[in-house]
């Protein structure tokens, strides 16, 4: 399925939802994982969570009730889409090291 | 102790707003209600919050949803007024941004952007009337009342707020624009 580039921010989401997170969960993750860098302000991520919802990418569980907190998870869908990103990401990659490579100083 | 103030800001001036109320906090005023040109504080130890304004979309269920999920993010609503919600949170070294990538940013600013266009619309139509409202009156010859005196005042009066809004939203295109860049 090509759904186009990723942004940034939605593909760290996509990629912290393997497992039920809920908000403010997912903020925390995708700040360790990307080593404090990027740092999901709380309009961005809920925008972030709702279009990716109505896209079937991720799925909102129920609310848990002693918390009032609100779970997500990936779909299959959403795996396909971060599996196809993830090698369009390689190819980036793979591409800059090769033309780039032998030409970095260091 | 509470302190009810008295201020006009133009929809179109919501970042001053802002920037007004984060000075009230600064002085040891927590804003807590927000009404019809008036701002309730309550006394308090100065810098306990940040404040940042959002223009909501959504309905009420929608709203109250994107508000639990804030309460997350150790984010409270003080008070909503039309569409806009008053949120804050304890202060930390951090500035309160609701928005951190460029993407979302363009988004909510263009939110902003429609609403600001609807509201100058609105004004604009309400030039229009006027003029209808004085060909009308010149056509039928009569001679000016004071209630129409008064009506065209009013008209006239919510007219200038046509000069507040059409610089924001040129600001907000130039800003849309130079993100997209």
């Amino acid at each position: 399925m090509d759904v186009g580039a990723l942004t940034e921010s939605t593909y760290y989401v996509l990629l912290s939802l393997l497992d039920p997170l809920h908000g403010y969960g997912i903020m925390q993750k995708v700040e360790e994982m990307s080593q404090g860098r990027v740092k999901l302000a709380p309009g961005t991520l809920y925008g972030a969570l709702s279009s990716l919802v109505k896209k079937g990418f991720i799925l909102e569980l129920e609310e848990i009730p002693e918390s009032r907190k609100r779970e997500y998870q990936i779909t299959k869908k959403g795996l396909g889409v971060l599996q196809g990103e993830l090698e369009r990401l390689k190819e980036l990659v793979r591409n800059g090291d090769h033309q780039l490579g032998g030409r970095i100083e260091g | 102790m509470k302190k009810r103030m008295w201020k006009i800001f133009p929809v179109s001036k919501y970042r001053e707003e802002e920037k007004w109320i984060n000075k009230m906090e600064q002085e040891g005023w927590h804003l807590v209600n927000v009404g019809f040109l008036h701002y309730d504080f309550v006394r308090g130890e100065p810098n306990t919050y940040q404040y940042a304004m959002e223009l909501m979309t959504g309905d009420r269920e929608e709203r109250e949803k994107y508000f639990s999920f804030l309460k997350e993010y150790g984010v409270e609503c003080a008070d909503t007024f039309t569409e806009w919600a008053y949120l804050r949170r304890e202060k930390q070294d951090e500035d309160f941004i609701l928005f951190s990538d460029n993407e979302s940013m363009i988004q909510y600013k263009k939110r902003v952007f429609r609403n600001l266009m609807s509201v100058l619309l609105l004004l604009l139509f309400n030039v229009v009337f006027m003029i209808f409202n004085f060909i009308d009156l010149y056509k039928r010859e009569e001679t000016l009342t004071g209630f129409f005196i008064f009506r065209m005042v009013l008209h006239g009066l919510s007219a200038l707020a046509i000069f507040a809004v059409a610089p924001e939203i040129w600001r907000l295109h130039k800003e849309m624009k130079e993100m997209k860049a």
